[in-house]
């Protein structure tokens, strides 16, 4: 294709992405790890 | 540290493509040279410069450079308007039946803006209209899965029954309501 006359040269960088990519399946996240049980204080000593 | 860039919207351009089966499903094609548009994929431009070129001064082709490059004619081609891509399609007494599509485009990375268009480093489609072929009228249903295929691109796909690709580029440069999304 002729695009005619070179005018002038710049650079486009989009913020959006002009690709609709392709969605991907959300992958099940491991379940985090349970919290450490907290040991109760021990009673004070008289 | 990264140059800053001069824009952050891409610009929209106008191209024409042929209709190609890749793998079993149509896919877009660019006229020129043999380059497959991947649905979900920016095309790269890349200058295929060959040996032969050199034979062919007028073309101006360096190779070992990124594309596009000023002193080239490498990169992803658009027209600024719609009717400047009636030079692309055979004349109607050509024997040359190809499926043609027309589509605006999504051009950025480095550009060079010319008088009539654009050469860009990235491209891809933003909307596609499928005309019958010029000389084949080839069944409706048939069209409809070429535009079930080119829906791989996630982008609006339009089906222009009864027209060749000619009346599609007067159609939409008239701003017919008919080719509106």
């Amino acid at each position: 294709m002729d695009i005619g006359k070179p005018l002038r040269i710049y650079t486009i960088e989009p913020v959006e992405d002009p690709v609709p990519r392709p969605q991907r399946t959300p992958r099940e996240e491991p379940a985090p790890p349970p919290a450490p049980r907290k040991e109760p204080d021990p009673a004070p000593t008289p | 540290m990264r140059p800053v860039p001069d824009y952050l919207e891409p610009v929209h351009g106008w191209r024409l493509w042929s209709v190609v089966d890749a793998g079993g499903r149509s896919r877009l094609q660019s006229l020129v040279c043999p380059s497959i548009w991947w649905p979900r994929h920016e095309l790269v431009a890349t200058c295929e410069a060959s040996p032969r070129d050199s034979l062919r001064p007028w073309r101006r082709r360096m190779p070992g450079h990124a594309a596009p490059e000023s002193r080239c004619t490498c990169g992803v081609h658009a027209m600024e308007r719609v009717r400047h891509l009636g030079t692309y399609v055979p004349p109607a007494a050509s024997r040359l039946v190809v499926q043609r599509a027309v589509g605006r485009v999504a051009l950025w990375g480095e550009v060079i803006e010319g008088s009539r268009g654009w050469r860009a480093a990235c491209a891809y489609p933003a909307e596609i209209w499928i005309p019958h072929a010029d000389l084949r009228r080839q069944p409706v249903s048939e069209l409809e899965d070429i535009a079930l295929d080119l829906a791989d691109y996630g982008v609006p796909v339009h089906i222009c029954d009864g027209m060749t690709a000619r009346e599609v580029i007067a159609a939409l440069a008239a701003g017919s309501p008919r080719m509106a999304a």
